[in-house]
């Protein structure tokens, strides 16, 4: 009575492609999550060259500049003062809100940017995303040659403005370690 | 004493995946081939950064400059590293042609290797140059 009916048991003979369509599944997957991945890119300036036979204005005595620093233990400073990485967004949005203040004299915030070139570039970087972070109206000037060595403390960049009229080495004007509001 | 013997043709119970799989692999070979076309520049593994930007400014291609882990300095895909005299001949005619130029940094370089690529760019009289970075997910 019974019978085998059917090619069930016989010899399949389709290719099992099972397999490929999982492997080509996921380096499909893996593609479209890399793809959006890629650069993405952070803006600063570079300072203009300077020319020599351009007549420098003094800059005013309450000149306000912002130096960030990160030193060769990839520690932040701005200015004189010394960041964790925990407070120094909020710090930086203390500096900002200074520089906001003085932008009809000043002109937009600007904050330099100091590597000590044996910082780690990733630290660098670290320090440019928390200055985007703190506000994205700062323009962030890089500072391309190196400060004296006694510039340690000098919060002043000479002649690193990124902008014209930048204040070749105006006198150190340290503004108050917390700055209104 | 003749029956139909199989299923040849009776009702196929399986689904026909034969056009997915063509589907799939196009797309596969598609995005195999746009990914390293993407990519410009020497293969650098970029720092991670929340605020990065995609920049959507219309414009020709930027020009790219590579700093690896040694701390060379490559215009685009150039096989030997530049020299300063090189980078500011490359971004003066970037300038000219009023591109934008991309640093690309590896991010176990140390920032004195990108410091002169910087100071080449003041050189050549660049208002600024865009900083390479991978976006950090989440906050």
């Amino acid at each position: 009575m019974g019978m085998d009916v059917g090619a069930k048991k016989g010899p399949r003979s389709d290719i099992n492609i099972t397999p490929l369509v999982d492997v080509v599944l996921v380096l499909l997957i893996i593609f479209m999550v890399l793809t959006p991945l890629m650069e993405k890119e952070i803006g600063v300036r570079v300072p203009e060259p300077q020319d020599p036979t351009q007549i420098v204005e003094p800059p005013p005595p309450d000149l306000l500049q912002i130096l960030f620093k990160v030193d060769d233990n990839g520690v932040f400073h701005v200015n004189n003062e010394t960041l964790t990485d925990d407070n120094a967004v909020d710090r930086l949005k203390i500096w900002y809100r200074a520089a906001k203040a003085k932008e009809a004299t000043q002109g937009p915030p600007v904050i330099f940017f100091d590597a000590d070139d044996k910082a780690k570039y990733s630290r660098a970087m670290k320090g440019l995303d928390l200055i985007r972070d703190s506000s994205p109206g700062w323009t962030i000037g890089m500072m391309t040659e190196k400060l004296a060595s006694a510039a340690g403390t000098e919060p002043t960049p000479p002649g690193a403005a990124p902008a014209p009229g930048g204040a070749p080495a105006a006198p150190g004007s340290p503004p108050p370690a917390n700055p209104p509001q | 004493m003749a029956m139909d013997i199989g299923a040849k043709s009776g009702v196929r119970s399986d689904i026909n995946i034969t056009p997915l799989v063509d589907v799939v692999l196009v797309l596969l070979i598609i995005f195999m081939v746009i990914t390293p076309l993407l990519q410009r520049g020497k293969s650098v593994e970029l720092p991670k950064a929340k605020n990065a930007v995609q920049n959507k400014a219309e414009g020709p291609e930027p020009l790219f400059i590579s700093v690896t882990t040694e701390g060379k300095a490559y215009i685009e895909s150039d096989k030997q590293p530049a020299s300063p005299a090189q980078l500011t001949d490359a971004m003066k005619s970037a300038v000219a042609e009023g591109k934008r130029v991309m640093v690309k940094a590896d991010v176990n370089t140390e920032y004195g290797a990108v410091r002169p690529v910087l100071d080449q760019a003041s050189k050549a009289k660049l208002k600024g140059v865009q900083l390479a970075a991978e976006e950090l997910k989440g906050k």
